[in-house]
């Protein structure tokens, strides 16, 4: 099934609609922010309590008799040398916790002369861009791997690389040609399936999966592709990021579109992998 | 000032702190793991009955 088939009547049907869910605000992002750094002590100092274990495991088959293993531990006061360390770093992370959890929640943050960052706006940029990256990296991959070509729309992963190429291109791989809504709905649907291939199925029905992230998914993937040298294909992904970003309106019904296709998508993929595999020969033709 | 200049100081403190607390602890097993090296050559040694340098 042609993307361009069921748009059009997709486009009937949320003529209308509510906009996508409200954006968490400034002290949502804070908090947000404030329990990821929260977590990254947790995890930092899980493994510096840790750190070494697997040496003195390696130390303790060397085969030396118990009673000698034990004067050296007395003579060098390991166990409580260790037990002081692993007290001072639960202490430093206790600590720095509590010095987080001072800062209020509901802290006024000025805007800085020089950068408006930390406009609620520009936060929820950053999280858009954030996963972007993210996806961005590997889906560079994947277009440099040459994975893209005739027939790899057989894979559902795969499918979505070809897309963008085709949306880019301005025309599918057998020469139709693509062009306004078409090649809009296009992208939004390739970058979306990409994200949520490497998002991971766990995630639907946690909120957006595709709304939003287009355009920057596009612009890192450009910005990716500069870097390593392909001025041509830079510029290609940027004009078409430049094309989403020109057609807001239309974007946001072609990513709510592709988000339902997608969400169809992976409900036959869950299916085809129960065990259902005549649902898996629908999924190449219709992403 | 921005929500990142609040938290970002407090964790690269932290960071900071932690990296001297685990070079600490990759001392204290070094000099251990040393010692029951050198416990296992002289048993070696011993059993060989090779004098002790």
């Amino acid at each position: 099934m042609s993307t361009k088939d069921t748009s059009q009547e997709y486009f009937k049907k949320v003529e209308g609609a509510e906009q996508p869910e409200k954006m968490p605000d400034q002290e949502d992002v804070f908090n947000e922010h404030k329990e990821e750094i929260r977590n990254q002590i947790d995890q930092e100092s899980e493994r510096a309590e840790t750190l070494g274990n697997n040496r003195l495991e390696r130390a303790a088959a060397l085969g030396v008799s118990p009673e000698k293993m034990d004067a050296l531990r007395r003579q060098y006061a390991v166990d409580e040398r260790l037990g002081d360390n692993a007290d001072a770093i639960h202490a430093l992370k206790e600590e720095t916790k509590a010095r987080i959890n001072e800062i209020p929640d509901d802290t006024n943050f000025e805007p800085s002369p020089e950068s408006n960052e930390n406009t609620p706006e520009q936060a929820r940029e950053n999280i858009r861009e954030s996963f972007a990256e993210k996806r961005g990296d590997i889906l560079k991959d994947v277009l440099t791997r040459d994975v893209v070509s005739n027939g790899a729309n057989l894979i559902p992963f795969a499918g979505g690389g070809k897309m963008l190429v085709e949306t880019i291109a301005g025309k599918e791989a057998h020469g139709t040609k693509l062009s306004g809504k078409s090649r809009i709905i296009h992208g939004t649907i390739g970058a979306g399936s990409l994200a949520l291939d490497f998002t991971g199925i766990g995630i639907v029905g946690k909120g957006a999966l595709i709304v939003g992230r287009s355009v920057g998914l596009l612009e890192k993937i450009g910005a990716k592709l500069a870097q390593k040298g392909s001025q041509k294909s830079a510029r290609i992904f940027a004009r078409t990021s430049r094309f989403l970003t020109d057609h807001p309106e239309l974007t946001r019904k072609a990513e709510e579109y592709a988000e339902e296709r997608a969400r169809y998508i992976l409900k036959k993929m869950n299916q085809y992998k129960k065990g259902s595999r005549g649902e898996a020969g629908n999924l190449a033709v219709e992403v | 000032m921005d929500y990142k200049s609040l938290l970002d100081p407090i964790f690269q403190d932290y960071l900071q702190k932690l990296d001297v607390l685990a070079t600490e602890r990759n001392k204290i097993i070094s000099e251990f793991i040393g010692a029951v090296e050198a416990q296992k050559i002289q048993d070696i040694r011993d059993i060989l009955g090779i004098p002790s340098k």
